[in-house]
């Protein structure tokens, strides 16, 4: 017999209660763990990107297109390795819920610009001289069950075309080691959308969505951003240059202000669960009155009778905490699945583990500290009258 | 060193309850021997509780001083006081208070943990002492598998499982039959009787009292009677 095996004893008195409130704690601290972990995955995600990509783009909007002559001065510019030409296609295969990324890129510059996208030489060769070929990220082919040879037919949506969908021949399935390359994108020739586009609509140019520069080295990227943006600022149309990190952390930023939302919700989350374990810690320091007289009169102090209190509470916030934070390390693979491109990044850090644990311990202590001052302050001899 | 295991003077007590105030014990006087069986009786509200719970350091006398053994119990601190009672006093309740999360082994056990033993010292005394109350075949059994008879003999262990001079016994047969009362009072005589225990036992059971070796009768706060056999 034990002080612990008495708490442990205690918890298992009424295990219908111990078992939802420590669930209550998993879920929270899963939630949190969840949450914070989102904020954290696309801090990394921004964090890894290469330090040579420069991406430009309209300084008005990302939704404007630049004019593709921009390309020419950009490709000659000090600093500049090379340049390519980068268009959001936006399209679906066969129904609007079947969607995922599609870009139009210059194939031979694209190869040179993103070496985390692995495919075969023969592969590069086939979809360079394929002006309809594409490729697609391994994970794309595992969804859909394409391989190399089939047919995708896309309808766009931002470029439509009269005779319905837009065929693309699957030249190669791209595979990659990084977090942060995303295997479930297709890749397409740019000049197939440009020339396509202009027969369609009778137009004389093309405009192009944004251009992704590698720059010689990491430390001129600061300096060609400054000189591109200065050549444009006159017009006609003006660019924001910026690093590929800065951009992606631009981007994930239209969205709002993410971490903060977030905090707030994992807060509120937190704050459900202390009042559920104050709820059920004061249920039980009431059911025990009794058991607190009998322990005071055999001659436990008040002090060792609160900490029982106390460490029921612990071991109800911390045993849930610990579930919680075993759910969230085991449904990272999940949630990369899940998020995919959204957050390729996506894990847990072990300082998110750590916090999350401090804050179960936090909220044990506080949901304790009541019921165990409570039993403190308990008159031995009233308890005992209390037959309760 | 007194001759007496217990010696008080002077106990009274008054509980103020809704503006009202009830004393409960006048002055009392009280010298119990060691090894002494003593029965405190009377009616509902004569301070028969109120004086065991004084003696076992539950409660404090508002005038009067209580001895027991050596100690100047009435002067002692609350953390002092806890200390004290897990050495030298053993509780016996009416309705048992065995907690019920616990198998009569670990109940009896509990106190243990108190003192300075390991767990293998703390399992053999548990068990001597549930082997006194001829429950060792019992230990393993949790309170609601026990009859009433059972679970106050069990009760009467951890009262007794440290080894204190005195033990106190609050109605220990209130909740018992006749026959399961006889064996309850049996062992409590035992254990004065064979193992110098001194006991004090509130009761309303004359039949009950007829097992002590003096009586003492309270009304309205005072002794009324000391009648030794």
């Amino acid at each position: 017999m034990s002080l612990t095996k008495l708490v442990l004893r205690n918890l298992l008195r009424h295990p219908i209660r111990s078992g939802l409130t420590a669930l209550g704690a998993m879920v929270a601290i899963f939630l949190m763990i969840f949450l914070r972990s989102i904020v954290t995955s696309l801090d990394d995600t921004t964090k890894e990107i290469g330090s040579d990509r420069v991406i430009t783009s309209s300084a008005v909007s990302l939704f404007q297109a630049l004019p593709e002559s921009y390309i020419n001065k950009i490709r000659n510019m000090d600093g500049v390795e090379i340049v390519s030409r980068f268009t959001w296609f936006g399209g679906y295969f066969e129904d609007p819920s079947n969607f995922f990324a599609q870009f139009a890129v210059d194939v031979n510059i694209f190869k040179n610009i993103y070496p985390e996208c692995q495919l075969k030489e023969e592969e590069w060769k086939t979809w360079a001289d394929d002006r309809k070929g594409c490729i697609i990220g391994s994970a794309l082919a595992t969804k859909y069950g394409w391989q190399v040879g089939d047919k995708i037919p896309l309808i766009g949506r931002i470029y439509p075309k009269q005779d319905g969908a837009w065929d693309f021949n699957v030249c190669g399935i791209y595979q990659t080691e990084s977090s942060i390359f995303d295997p479930q994108s297709l890749y397409f020739h740019y000049d197939y959308l440009k020339e396509t586009m202009m027969k369609e609509n009778n137009q004389d140019d093309f405009p192009c969505g944004l251009f992704v520069l590698k720059v010689d080295e990491s430390d001129q990227v600061a300096e060609v951003c400054r000189e591109i943006d200065s050549i444009y600022d006159g017009g006609p149309q003006r660019t924001l240059s910026q690093p590929e990190a800065a951009f992606q952390a631009a981007f994930v930023s239209m969205l709002g202000d993410i971490p903060t939302f977030l905090g707030w919700i994992g807060a509120a989350v937190v704050f459900a669960l202390g009042l559920s374990l104050i709820n059920t810690m004061l249920i039980a320091s009431a059911e025990r009155i009794g058991d607190m007289g009998v322990l005071k009169a055999m001659g436990f102090s008040d002090g060792t009778c609160g900490s029982l209190l106390i460490a029921e509470s612990l071991a109800l916030s911390l045993g849930g905490g610990l579930l919680g934070c075993g759910l969230a390390w085991v449904s990272i693979p999940f949630f990369r699945k899940l998020f995919g491109t959204q957050i390729p990044r996506y894990d847990v850090h072990e300082t998110t583990i750590l916090m999350a644990m401090g804050v179960g311990l936090i909220i044990g202590l506080i949901s304790g500290i009541v019921p165990a001052l409570r039993a403190r302050r308990l008159d031995a001899a009233q308890a005992l009258r209390s037959g309760i | 060193m007194s001759d007496c295991a217990i010696s008080a003077r002077g106990l009274t007590k008054t509980y103020h309850r809704g503006g009202e105030s009830l004393r409960v014990l006048d002055k009392v006087n009280i010298d119990i021997k060691p090894g002494e069986f003593v029965a405190l009786t009377g009616p509902s509200g004569s301070g028969k509780s109120t004086i065991l719970n004084f003696i076992g350091g539950l409660d404090t006398p508002d005038e009067g001083r209580v001895v027991v053994g050596d100690t100047v119990v009435s002067d002692l601190s609350k953390s002092k006081l806890a200390a004290w009672r897990s050495q030298n006093v053993g509780f016996i309740f009416q309705a048992f208070n065995l907690l019920p999360v616990l198998t009569a082994l670990e109940n009896v056990e509990l106190p243990l943990v108190l003192q300075p033993l390991n767990k293998s010292q703390r399992r053999k005394q548990a068990e001597f002492a549930l082997s006194l109350v001829e429950l060792k075949d019992r230990m393993s059994h949790r309170p609601q598998e026990l009859s009433g008879g059972q679970e106050q003999r069990v009760a009467i262990a951890r009262a007794i499982v440290t080894d204190p001079g005195v033990i106190l016994a609050d109605e220990p047969t209130g909740d018992l039959d006749r026959d399961t009362a006889d064996q309850v009072l049996e062992i409590l005589k035992r254990l004065s009787k064979e193992h110098g225990k001194t006991i004090i036992m509130v009761t309303h059971d004359l039949a009950a009292a007829a097992y002590a070796d003096r009586v003492l009768r309270l009304d309205k706060g005072r002794f009324v009677e000391d009648a030794k056999k």
